[in-house]
Formats: C-alpha cells, structure tokens, sequence
C-alpha cells in the first residue's frame, strides 16, 4: 500500500508537533522518519494510525483519503515503544486479541498463531504473562501482534529502543529480513541514525515538526541538503568551520585566520555563485581528514581517543578543535604536532545565514 | 555509591564488636521495630482487640440494663447460647436477613460499585474537566454532614406543595402529590439516599484507576480494532480489577454494619420491620429497646453473626475474583 502525507500539520495549542509535512512511501518500502527527541515522529505514526486528527492537511492510503477512516478500519499493525502489551493476556491472548474483537473463530486463530510466532520464534512461549518474558521477547510478541491481521501498513515506533545493544544489532536485521520477506510498506520510527541507515530504503529526516530531507541514507550521508542533515547524520559529526571564499589568479582559498584550504576551481566557481555575503561554513567529515600527512596544515594533537577499528583523534587548528577517524596504530601523544590533509573533494559548504547547502544545486 | 559503602562499612563494624556488646546490639536491632509499633499496637489493643473480644463473650450471656453490675459475665459459668437460639428462632428473622441482603445487595451492584463504574468510565473518557467537575459534584453528597443530607431527603419526599418530588414531578406526570414517598417507598429511597453516598466512593476509586492506565494500551486496542465498549470490556475492566475488588469487598463490610442512614431516614419502618436490616437491629436491640431495657448481650449476639457474614463474603470475592491470578511473585527475592 502506498502512503502519502500532504501538507500534514497537527499542533497541541501553541506547539506545532508536526508542521506541513509532505511524504510519499511506496508500496512495500521501508521508510525511516528520524529525528532528534521531541521533533514529531510518534504524532506522525499517530495520525497515520488514525489515534490522533491531523490538525490541516491529509493522509492517503492508495488514492483514498483515510483522514475520517477508523482505526479499525485502516489496516495497521504497529508496534510501540513501551511493546504495550496487555498484562493480563497471555501472550496467545496478547497476539490473536486483534482477531478476537474481528470475531474470527478459534481454529483460524491457533493456525494463525503459530504462523506468526514460527516467524520470530517464540511458539513456546505462547502460554505465558507478558511479565514473564525478556524484553527481547516481549518485542517479539508485539510484532506478532502487528502482524497476524496481515496489515497493509507497519507502524514501528523505536521498537528496539529498549533492547541491548547487542540485541538491538540482532533484532535491526531480523525486522528487515521479516520485512522484506512479507513485503509490507512500513514507517519505522527513530532517533538512531545506525538503526534507520541500517534498515531502511528512505529515511525521512525531521526537525521541529518540519521535513529537512527525505532521501536514501547514502543521499544523506554524502549530499546533506543544509547544515542539520549534515550535523545529525555521521558519528563523529561532521566538523563545521567558519570560513569564506576567496581567490588568488586561477586559485580558489577557502579560508579563515587559521587555515586555508585551496579546493578545485569547479566547486570554488559554483560557490562563488551562489554565496551571497560569502559567509560560507566548511563541513568536512572527520573521516575525510588525513593526519600525519607531509604536507597540509599544522594541527596540535588535544585528545586522543581509541575505539578499536579506528581512532578519533581531535586536534587544535588555532583556535578550531577538529575531529579526524584515523586508523591504528597511532603514535603521536598529546601535544605533539601533525599535518592535517583535508579531501576536498568531500568536503561540503553551506551558506551561514540560509544553513543551505551552496553544493547541491 | 559512597553512602552505600559508608553502610557497608558501619555494618562490618558493627557486626565485628567484641561479643557483648555485639549481643547488646542484635537484641536492639531485633526489638526496635517492636518499639516503634508499641504505640499502635497500645491503642489497637485497648479499643479494638479488647472490646472485639468483650462482645463475643457478651453475645453468650444476658447481660442487661437489669442486671448489669449484677451479673459476672466474664464467668464461662454465665455462658450460653440462648441469644443465638432466640436470633434464629426470632419470627422476624427471615425478614431482617432478607431486608439486610436486599439492601446490601441493590446498593452495591445499581450504585456502591455499578454505578461508581458508569461514572467513572463516562468521566475518563470525556473532556477530562468536564469530567473531573462533574465527579466533583457527585462528591457533594459526601460532603454534606450526615444527618443534614437525610433531613433534605425527607423534605424531598414530602408531600406537595412542600415536597419537591410530589410537587415537581409526581404532580405534572399525574402520578399523585399527596403522599409521604418514604412510606410508600422506604427500599427506594433507603437505596437511593445510601447509593448517591456510597457510588462517590468506588468512583474516586476506579477514575484514578482508570486514569492511571498507560495510554499506549488504549492506543493500542483501538489499533488492535476495538470499539470503544471492547476497549473497557477487553483492557480497562481488567486492568481494575485488584480497585474493583477492593471497592466491591469494602463497601459490602460498610453497608452491612452500616445502619445510621436507615436510622434517621425510617428508623426501621414505616411498617413493622419493615425496613429494619441486621446491623439496625443489633444496634436497637443493645441501645434501644423498645421496653427501655437495653439487652447487650443479646445485641452482641446479632453483631457477632454480621462479622462472620462480614468474613465469609469477603473469602467468597477473593475467590471469585480470582485473588490468587491478581498478585504476582514478588520480583525481589526474600533474603
Ligand atoms: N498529546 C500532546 N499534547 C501536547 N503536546 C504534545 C502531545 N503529544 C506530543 N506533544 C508535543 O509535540 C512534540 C512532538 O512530540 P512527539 O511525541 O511526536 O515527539 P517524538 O519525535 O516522537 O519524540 P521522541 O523521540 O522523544 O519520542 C513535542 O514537543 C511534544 O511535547
Ligand atoms: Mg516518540
């Protein structure tokens, strides 16, 4: 089923939780909405439920437009945060309770149990309390219960945010082989980028109840449309410096009192011509820095920090701290000084009042 | 995590002091709960415990305004169970039990719990002040002093121009507006005066209950594909049920030793016990005999029997309402 969202706003008094938001899912896609804590994901999966009315705007299931639909009536499976699942039912009872109030008969429940439940692996699991079972279960379960109604739609709000970490790894790829296996179009919601750039072919990335950008995750990573993508998608984040644009015969400088970096002259001319006051910021992955090059700009060692495959190495440009992924072994102690060579083929530049990107377009 | 180690550190301490002192030590530790319960268990002793006790030996003897200061009731000698055989024998006895069960029975299921339950899920399930005014009003009745609330009661009742449900809606319906409703219709009213009371009880009870249920499960159920009457029936009742028990075992042990509405509304009329329920007679028997001569002993009598009653119905809702599948093994093991 194909889902569209237009121009959907919904606000609680004076806060906009979501705020003209333009979506469209294709059918059996997996799409991520992501965000920063409070931008508007949960009221989103909300509204498409049909649990909260979208204060302006519409949502379309198909070509229909399901605003006045029923819950009930809308085909949904979706899984909760908190599992919500009922503590008095037994973990049957939790599963087919969707079937229950549909009147389906007994028989056709228990078969449809164990189809469900040989999908995640919990049919021995089937008598017991909610209570009773591990958090990893628990969300086992409540996927089963968004599932034996064999949705159109899957709606999963952070549901492996109270797994381990270890667990969450083994539970990302066992949802998305279950999705692609049954093919359902499904809206996953989170506030972990691995998780949505793991899983999903589109992440939808919010701020503030608005759209920033709505692409796939390698769009995201590598073409971040202004200066929020940018710092929300990468871990290290990005590293943003001030600078501005300036040109020497044939030479195109970015520069600030303390670096200045020569980047190729076809980025340095489609700057030029987009920038209006030419206060740009220069944003550059810390894998795109190299250390300990021959030549580049001289760079003070600040801290180091070893994390196994790589090492994060922040470093003193003047006054600028920057943060550079290296790999081991690296020897240099703090203080001592290294050469930092910046990919300037990587590198992005926005503009400082728009916070667009002055790259893209 | 320092205070934790500054604990540990004093307990070790303790625990390594030389022998005596260390015994010194253990008998405290071990009698001081004991001290701090000692005031409790004074005042629970001298006026619960000790006249729960008087009135079962009473309930075996005679004692009267006659022979009070006469008769050693404290002697097993004096013992016998005249009292329960005059009870059992009594020609109104059918009539009082079945008066008592009635009242006890139509109040709690139209009003103490049924309707506390309507109230509670219309109120939680509105705009929330709209709900929280309107439970608000219904606690008026409890508000107002006891025997104020009766004496308006009976002022409704009354007959026109002065009574205002004869006046107001008897009259215009063409019903009638002359007579005094509490003696056409004592039960109705014995019901209604007690209901509107007792329903704010278990209303508090359950709204907050109900209020205090997640919100996801309701998402959730509604998603699931209830209906709004699924929802209470399948998740809300269910997720009450320990307040529903509690409500339920409570307000029968108040209604059936409850009697001063009663009291003040018919005093057990208007016919000849006509209206009169088991805790009312025990009270009329001890205190206010018809003869002036007051009859403790055989007063106990009748409320030793309501206390048993009293703890067979609650044994009966625990099982009824499963007690055992409500409470769960402790996560914390005992150490
Ligand atoms: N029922 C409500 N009444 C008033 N404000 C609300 C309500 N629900 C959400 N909001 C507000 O709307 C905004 C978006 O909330 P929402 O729950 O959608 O965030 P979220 O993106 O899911 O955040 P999180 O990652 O923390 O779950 C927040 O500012 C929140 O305070
Ligand atoms: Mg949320």
């Amino acid at each position: 089923m194909e889902v569209r969202l237009k121009n959907l706003s919904k606000h609680f008094g004076k806060v906009k939780a979501v705020n003209n938001f333009n979506l469209e899912i294709n059918d059996g896609e997996f799409v991520a909405l992501l965000g920063p804590s409070g931008c508007g994901k949960t009221t989103t999966l909300l509204m498409i439920a049909g649990i909260y009315k979208p204060t302006a705007g519409g949502i379309y299931f198909g070509d229909k437009i399901v605003n006045e639909v029923l819950p009930k009536d809308r085909k949904i499976g979706m899984v909760f945060q908190s599992y919500a699942l009922y503590p008095h039912m037994t973990v049957f009872d939790n599963i087919t309770f969707p079937l229950k109030l549909r009147k389906i008969p007994k028989e056709e429940r228990e078969r449809r149990v164990k189809e469900v439940a040989k999908l995640v692996q919990i049919e021995e699991l089937l008598d017991r309390k909610p209570a009773q079972l591990s958090g990893g279960q628990q969300q086992r379960v409540a996927v089963c219960r968004a599932l034996i109604k064999k949705p159109d739609i899957l709606l999963l709000d952070e549901p492996l945010s109270n797994l381990d970490a270890k667990l969450r790894t083994l539970m990302r790829a066992e949802l998305k082989r279950l999705q692609r296996k049954l093919g359902i179009t499904t809206i996953f919601v989170t506030h972990d980028q691995v998780e949505a750039m793991t899983m999903s072919d589109k992440i939808a990335l919010l701020q503030l109840g608005k759209l920033q950008q709505y692409s796939s995750s390698d769009e995201l990573y590598n073409r971040p449309v202004n200066l929020f993508v940018a710092g929300f998608i990468g871990s290290p984040p990005m590293n943003f410096i001030d600078v501005s644009l300036g040109q020497s015969e044939e030479q195109f400088l970015l520069k600030n009192k303390d670096i200045t970096i020569e980047i190729p002259s076809k980025i340095g001319k489609f700057t030029q011509s987009h920038s209006q006051d030419n206060k740009i910021v220069l944003g550059i992955r810390p894998e795109d820095i190299k250390i300990d090059h021959k030549k580049g700009e001289e760079a003070e060692v600040y801290v180091v920090e070893p994390m196994g495959m790589q090492v994060l190495v922040t470093v003193k440009l003047g006054n600028l701290q920057i943060k550079v992924l290296t790999t081991p072994p690296f020897t240099k102690k703090m203080g001592e000084k290294v050469k930092l060579h910046f990919n300037v083929n990587k590198i992005h530049l926005f503009d400082k009042n728009t916070e667009k990107s002055l790259l893209l377009n | 995590m320092s205070n934790n180690f500054q604990l540990e550190r004093e307990r070790s301490s303790l625990s390594s002091f030389p022998d005596s002192k260390s015994l010194f030590s253990k008998l405290k530790s071990g009698l001081l709960p004991y001290a701090f319960l000692t005031p409790t268990l004074i005042v629970v002793t001298l006026f619960f415990f000790i006249p729960l006790v008087m009135v079962f030996i009473l309930s075996f003897t005679n004692l009267d305004m006659t022979n009070f200061g006469i008769l050693k009731w404290w002697q097993p000698a004096n013992w016998t169970l005249d009292n329960y055989v005059k009870i059992f024998t009594n020609r109104f006895f059918p009539r009082i039990l079945n008066n008592t069960l009635m009242y006890v029975s139509m109040t709690l299921i139209f009003f103490n719990v049924g309707m506390a339950l309507v109230i509670a899920l219309i109120t939680t399930n509105i705009n929330r002040r709209v709900g929280f005014t309107f439970r608000l009003i219904w606690l008026m009745c409890r508000l107002t002093p006891v025997v104020v609330y009766i004496m308006m009661w009976k002022a409704l009742a009354g007959p026109a121009p002065m009574g205002v449900i004869n006046k107001h809606i008897l009259g215009p319906l063409g019903i009638g507006t002359g007579e005094y409703l509490l003696n056409t219709n004592p039960w109705l009213f014995i019901i209604l005066v007690n209901g509107f009371i007792g329903a704010s009880f278990g209303m508090i009870i359950f709204s907050s209950a109900i209020e205090a249920i997640p919100k996801d499960y309701m998402i959730a159920s509604k998603v699931d594909g209830a209906s709004t009457w699924q929802t209470i029936r399948y998740i809300t009742i269910p997720m009450i049920k320990w307040p529903l028990l509690f409500v339920t075992t409570y307000q029968t042990l108040s209604l059936l030793t409850s009697f001063e509405q009663i009291l003040l509304l018919t005093n057990g009329g208007p016919g000849l016990y006509e209206t009169e329920v088991w805790s009312l007679t025990a009270y009329h028997r001890a205190f206010s005999s018809y003869f002036g001569n007051t009859q403790w002993g055989y007063g106990s009598a009748w409320a030793v029997i309501l206390v048993i009653i009293g703890i067979i119905m609650a044994i009966i809702y625990l099982r009824v309402f499963k007690f055992n599948e409500l409470i769960q093994e402790p996560k914390i093991d005992q150490l």
